[in-house]
């Protein structure tokens, strides 16, 4: 429906900030059909993840997995870059905005601009390089950092003379002084921000001696230490004197967690683990034994197997300190000593010849006044104010924000928001899709099936990763001795845009017809390289990659020499198949424009409701009698919203909605097809019918449940209760039943009952939070009512951090115990008492208690049989497993299958909301697209050959082949999945799977064992 | 000429060891007064060991040739008083504390080249060899690296050794 | 049709060791559908003899091929052009082929890479049961379908031995009771009533005991 003013809505989007965040948001709508303006400030995209080293928990280097996502925001024809640019003011409403813009002048044209960084040469002018924090310098024409979408100079007038020199040597001619700011105007039916915030300034606090002891750095520079393309080249040195230190200590909490020294209170939800990566990271790139200690008040490892990488982090040495340090003393001529007491009060005192400050985020001066001419809220912290409820929209409707503007989080907290953000605005813009987007128009392609094959190697040193290890130049002039190749090069970085370019242009001078890339893993990176040919004409099979970074250069980090002869023979093989590829047809077919969502509570419905409000049907199959899960089971929110009136209206909204099949008391009894084109039978109803239904994807939104515990005379005492039924027993209190919690003397709780021990080493994320909630409730229905809470680690993140002081504030105890020393409950009569060590008293107390409060853990829903029936993957703890931990954090690796909720990992009902709408987004992008290519690398029969055997019937995982009336075994190219099942089964050898034909393959190895069989 | 002054102020010769001076040979007095007045202030200034300055004076000689002094001195009017390219005067006073500045980083960064030229080093040694404060040789050698100049060889143990790249 | 199961390596090796020009000989019928010889299995055999051979230090050749079935002389004629290339020859198909090329090719060693099991079928993916032992005297009619001379393990005639529990066979409880099958399917069928009628006495003339055998069609005859 359109406007209130009866205007049809903009099919536009703007999305103010292009870090990752901001990124996914604009693939998500550019892919889905809308026009994105992708704002930013800096003179290129990429934010602050392009200055990380490496990122938990996977390990992955942060600029490997952001970089096909800079590359695929730099090409996408429907993603407008603008950077340079900042917003001004934004009128009108949602639906149809006009943003005010204003660009700053870059002076350099980005059009005519190659890069190629003569007029950084010979720039006379040297200022701080805020990119590398001010660990070294950089010229006042500038490229932020290699990789940089959009790939160009700028001129920093603030530091520029104006000597003209750069204009001077710019054989491009792309220097213009007379550039000026220019104002200009947009019409946009939304907009997203995703703005960022800035690290504290750790000068504030005189005692940290921040500005006075080099070898004092923040957590940034140490990224930008540890990195690559750092001013370090990655070798880990202390700016002092460029010594390797021995020993570096990590100050957790800098600017978090604070009231006394700076006004930021909060959490600030990432440093923890982030200081336990650049502990572990640093002990990688250490030549020696490296001494790491970090220093501590809470270990704040709460997401998806954040714990099970502090365990190992402690495997490998890392030292943990429970201590708030308060300063750092300079010891001799540029070492740091660090004193602090100890939990027994022992007075401690260390040496460290490198000091990290663990700075948290703040909102930015600057972000605080785009907040005031937008006109959105913010609140006292100044991060955006969003409702429980709806934790992307901003207080203006049609104004989205996503990312650590909406609080403190982590990259795949930011990634989920920021789909979510997408969906929220895909919702309300879906009648104007396809109106503003521009269509691809690719080159015809060029048919080299006559030609010999012309082989281009391109051998990427990857940073360090592969030129620390491999001897880059010598596998280069290796391949150049190869059979076919006409060309070898070595990049610093293959992936980057420059380079794509590049290898355009090399190919189509050289006639090169067949690409081998020697680099990282093609999981992450065939797809870009296959779109580099195509945008030069070229057809996308024709592409070979070898692997010499994950197969090699990682896992042979101590032995250069034979790391280089392994890089060799890899290549030596991707040559030698690569000779032998062929061209590969694919073709277009129809995507079932509908979702099945499994799971009926609140992630459930909101991916429901969210498909259905962008356009597309839904059905929604729940196996319960009611839908609504587990938040049925929750009373209010810590903010102290009312869920059950919530999960009212959603139920109504949902089952109101035109577009949405709700099926309760149903289940999934199978499951067939492929994306785009599933078909799932569901025993609908306790009538046992079967229905059967085809649609485009599935989001599985399946939740969890509540341990019940075996300790703590759980289900052996009436006053030993869980949080859950705390929550219940609180609802009840007026129906006048038994216990009634106001007349509670003492009440005590018991975190992490069923987590973060051997049998279940997950955290459960949100049982702090669960009791500071109650224990605030109980404090509000009986202030004298004396609460105990008993921790191992209060894991109140984020904006969380702010009850738990208040908690304190009311006095309520809390006190702390470790996994091998248990608190004991015993019963009392109608009582029980509790003994437990004091980490303050030192010495264990017993207490009496009216009631004990089992924080218990969350543990995913029996899902065996959906599980095998969709073919999806789980952890060893029943946690459904994403496609990648980072960047895909709602997509299953089986494409056209999405994953919300606390079926992915346990979560607050805002962050199970946001990552359903997520999932959305993603099943949303990809229903959008209409068509779907197919074919390509698919399976095909010899007719002559097929004994009609039927092996390949019965082997094939998605029932694709059978037997025609021909009598010979037929593969329907558009349904087959390139499995490749049937091409090893079939007794005849009657099937090859194009692109990995037997001699494809068997040329590989004959050409691995040359020489040596 | 200024230029030259300070450096030979940084490098510890001091600036009283050289003079230029206009004289016309129509000005026979202003020569005699001239040599006179060197003469005696050279005497108080006593012997002049130019081989204890050799690598101070090949740094001086570094900067000199190097192009980025020299541009800076040839746009100083440019930028102050004609105007710049953008069409503005840089303030005098501004320019002159950033020419200083840059001035001395280069005399620092001479300063290490040179002693590179006789092998790798660390930043300690470096330090030693120039004079310089740790810290000054450990961000200039980075601006050295940066600049291509200047790289890690290897390391030993936990100190990494620095080479000149090219003369 | 013919199920046959590859034979152990080592026995395979042991046969063809003293040759230097070995032919493997697949056959696309029976023995491919029963994954034992079809082109599949003839290049794991022949991979599995060049490294055999090449472990012993020997350069021997080792060719790979597939007929469309062995047991038609026009098909087993195909090889008659390349035979002399070669000498030795593993045929991988049921004993008829290895027979039919023996005849075929007198003067070469001809030596089978299957053991030929029975008839049967495909029960599952992987699994091949017997089902006819070609008694050359169908007696199924009177069976419900189900073949008391193949599922029977003393091949009675006359109803069950008595022997067995649960439904499964004295002689091996992985095995059902052949009778016990009959009678479930002889119930469902309403035919129950061809227990009260004796079989007679079985001519087995017709099976293997008679000698080996033929079959002519005389209106087929050239």
């Amino acid at each position: 429906m359109a406007n209130s003013s009866g205007k049809k809505k903009k099919g536009a989007v703007l999305v103010v900030g292009a870090g990752v965040a901001g990124m996914q948001a604009s693939l998500d709508l550019a892919s889905s059909g809308y026009l994105v303006h992708l704002v930013d400030k800096s003179p290129t995209i990429g934010g602050i993840m392009s200055q990380l080293d490496k990122t938990f928990p996977t390990n992955d280097c942060a600029m490997c997995i952001i970089s096909p996502k800079l590359v695929e925001v730099g090409r996408h024809l429907n993603i407008n870059i603008l950077p340079n640019t900042e917003v001004e003011g934004l009128e009108g409403e949602a639906g149809n905005f006009q943003v005010a813009l204003k660009s700053h002048p870059r002076y350099i044209d980005l059009k005519a601009c190659t890069a190629c960084g003569q007029c950084r040469q010979v720039c006379p002018v040297t200022a701080v390089n805020e990119f590398n924090q001010a660990l070294d310098l950089r010229e006042a024409t500038y490229m932020r950092y290699p990789q940089a979408i959009p790939r160009g100079f700028t001129i920093d007038r603030n530091v520029c003379i104006g000597c003209g020199l750069c204009e001077k040597v710019c054989l491009a001619e792309a220097v213009h002084y007379d550039d000026t700011a220019k104002e200009f105007s947009l019409d946009v039916g939304a907009v997203i921000l995703a703005p960022g915030n800035e690290i504290f300034d750790p000068s504030k606090f005189d005692t940290y001696n921040y500005l006075n002891l080099p070898n004092v750095v923040t957590s940034l520079e140490f990224e930008r230490i540890l990195s690559a393309s750092g001013p370090y080249r990655g070798h880990l040195m202390r700016p002092y004197d460029r010594e390797e230190p021995a020993k570096i200590a990590w100050l957790q909490c800098v600017g978090s967690r604070n009231i006394n020294a700076c006004d930021n209170s909060y959490c600030s939800a990432v440093c923890c683990m982030y200081a336990i990566k650049e502990a572990v990271i640093a002990k990688e790139h250490a030549h020696g034994n490296l001494d790491t200690a970090i220093f501590y008040m809470d270990m704040r490892t709460y997401g998806k197997e954040f714990e099970q990488y502090y365990n190992r982090a402690k495997e490998h040495g890392v030292r943990f300190i429970r201590s708030r340090i308060h300063s750092i003393e300079p010891e001799g001529e540029c070492d740091l000593r660090l004193t602090y007491a100890d939990e027994q009060g022992q007075q401690k005192s260390e040496v460290f010849d490198m000091v990290v400050l663990s700075v948290g985020f703040e909102v930015g001066k600057e972000t605080v006044e785009l907040g005031k001419r937008l006109n959105i809220d913010l609140n006292r912290h100044k991060f955006a104010v969003t409702d429980g409820f709806k934790p992307v929209e901003t207080s203006r409707p049609g104004v989205y924000v996503c990312g650590t503007l909406q609080g403190p989080k982590d990259i795949p907290q930011s990634v989920m928001e920021a789909s979510g953000a997408a969906a929220g605005t895909s919702a309300l813009l879906s009648e104007s899709r396809w109106t503003e987007t521009r269509s691809l128009q690719l080159p015809p392609q060029r048919d080299v099936s006559k030609e010999p094959p012309r082989i281009g190697v391109f051998v990427c040193n990857c940073g360090i990763n592969i030129g620390g290890i491999v001897d880059v130049p010598a596998v280069r002039e290796y391949a150049r001795t190869l059979p076919y190749v006409v060309h070898v090069e070595d990049n610093l970085f293959t992936c980057s845009q420059d380079t794509q370019v590049r290898m355009g242009q090399v190919i189509k001078e050289k006639g090169i017809n067949r690409m081998v890339v020697a680099a990282c893993t093609p999981l992450t990176h065939e797809p870009l390289f296959r779109e580099t040919l195509l945008d030069i004409g070229l057809n996308k099979y024709l592409f070979e990659m070898a692997n010499i970074r994950n197969q090699d250069s990682w896992v042979h980090m101590k032995d250069r020499q034979k790391a280089t002869d392994k890089a060799k023979d890899l290549v030596r093989m991707s040559v030698a198949r690569a000779a032998l590829l062929q061209q590969l047809e694919e073709q277009k077919i129809q995507i079932q424009q509908s979702g099945l969502v499994i799971g009926g509570g609140i992630a459930g419905m909101n991916a429901a409701l969210n498909l259905a409000q962008q356009g597309f049907s839904a059905i929604l199959v729940e196996k319960g009698t009611e839908l609504g899960g587990l938040a049925r089971c929750v009373t209010h929110t810590i903010d102290g919203m009312e869920v059950q009136p919530y999960v009212d209206s959603l139920i109504a909204e949902v089952k109101a909605h035109p577009g949405i099949k709700v099926l309760t008391e149903s289940e999934v009894t199978s499951f067939k097809g492929y994306k785009g084109n599933f078909t799932t039978k569901v025993r609908v109803g306790s009538s046992l019918e079967e229905e059967t239904f085809e649609h485009g994807v599935v989001i599985v939104a399946t939740g969890a449940k509540e341990y019940r515990p075996k300790e703590f005379l759980y289900g052996e005492h009436d006053g030993v209760m869980t949080q859950m039924d705390l929550d219940e027993v609180l609802r009840q209190r007026g129906a006048g039943n038994g216990n009634d919690p106001a007349k509670w003397n003492r009440a005590i709780m018991i975190q992490c009952v069923g987590s973060r021990n051997e049998e279940n080493p997950n955290c459960s994320r949100i049982c702090c939070q669960s009791a500071v909630k109650h224990a605030l409730e109980l404090k509000k229905l009986n202030p004298a009512m004396d609460i105990v809470i008993l921790y191992r680690d209060m894991r109140m993140y984020g904006l969380l951090e702010d009850y738990y002081t208040e908690a304190r504030r009311q006095g309520i105890i809390f006190s702390r115990f470790d996994l091998d020393d248990l608190p004991k409950v015993e019963s009392n009569g109608a009582g029980l008492k509790v003994t437990f060590h004091d980490h303050v008293l030192q010495r264990h107390i017993q207490m009496p208690a009216d009631a004990v409060v089992l924080s218990a853990a969350t543990l995913a829903a029996n899902t065996d049989q959906l599980a095998t029936q969709l073919k999806v993957p789980r952890n060893a703890y029943g946690f459904f497993i994403e496609a990648h931990a980072k960047l895909r954090p709602v997509d299953f690796s089986s494409e056209g299958i999405y994953l919300c909720g606390t079926a992915h990992s346990p979560k607050l009902i805002s962050e199970s909301i946001t990552q359903s709408l997520a999932a959305a987004s993603r099943a949303g992008s990809f229903l959008a697209g209409k068509t779907l290519s197919v074919g390509g690398a698919v399976a095909h029969v010899d007719k002559s050959h097929c004994a009609a055997c039927l092996v390949c019937v019965m082997s094939c995982p998605y029932g694709v082949p059978k037997i025609n009336d021909e009598n010979v075994s037929e593969i329907n190219p558009a349904l087959c999945q390139g499995c490749g099942v049937c091409v090893s089964e079939c007794p005849a050898k009657a099937i090859q799977l194009s692109h990995f034909e037997d001699d494809q393959i068997t040329v590989e190895v004959h050409a691995l064992l040359e020489g040596a069989v | 000429m200024s230029v030259v002054e300070q450096l030979l102020d940084y490098s510890g010769i001091g600036r009283k060891r050289m003079a230029l001076r206009w004289v016309s040979a129509a000005e026979g007095q202003i020569f005699a007064d001239t040599v006179k007045e060197l003469t005696e202030s050279t005497k108080e200034l006593g012997p002049f060991d130019a081989q204890a300055y050799n690598l101070q004076l090949a740094a001086v000689e570094r900067v000199l040739q190097g192009p980025r002094v020299r541009w800076m001195t040839g746009v100083d009017l440019h930028v102050t008083e004609r105007g710049n390219v953008y069409g503005e005067k840089v303030d005098e006073q501004a320019f002159r504390a950033m020419f200083e500045q840059s001035l001395k980083e280069e005399y620092e960064k001479a300063l290490i080249l040179e002693v590179l030229g006789d092998g790798p080093s660390s930043v300690r040694e470096m330090a030693g060899k120039t004079g310089l404060p740790v810290y000054t040789v450990s961000l200039r050698l980075n601006d050295l690296e940066r600049r291509g100049l200047a790289d890690l060889q290897k390391f030993e143990g936990s100190t990494p050794r620095f080479v000149r790249l090219a003369a | 049709m013919i199920i046959a199961e590859p034979k152990p390596i080592d026995e395979i090796i042991d046969s063809l060791k003293d040759f230097n020009r070995i032919l493997v000989a697949g056959c696309d019928g029976c023995v491919t559908v029963c994954e034992a010889g079809g082109m599949k299995e003839v290049e794991v055999v022949a991979s599995a003899l060049r490294i055999y051979f090449k472990q012993a230090g020997r350069a021997v050749t080792v060719d790979e091929i597939s007929l469309t079935r062995q047991c038609d002389r026009p098909y087993t004629a195909q090889l008659a052009d390349k035979i002399d290339q070669y000498d030795a020859v593993l045929s991988l198909a049921c004993g008829v082929g290895v027979q039919f090329l023996a005849e075929d090719y007198k003067n070469k060693p001809i030596f089978p890479g299957v053991n030929t099991c029975f008839m049967g079928g495909t029960e599952e993916k992987g699994l091949w049961t017997e089902r006819c032992q070609g008694c050359g005297k169908c007696i199924l009619a009177n069976t419900g379908g189900i073949c008391p001379i193949a599922r029977c393990s003393k091949r009675m005639l006359n109803g069950p031995c008595g022997g067995s529990s649960d439904g499964r066979c004295e002689v091996n409880k992985d095995i059902a009771c052949g009778w016990h099958l009959i009678y479930e399917r002889l119930k469902e069928l309403g035919q129950l009533d061809r227990f009260e009628t004796p079989t007679d006495p079985k001519d087995w003339n017709t099976s293997r005991d008679g000698g080996p055998r033929k079959v002519i069609k005389e209106v087929s005859r050239l």
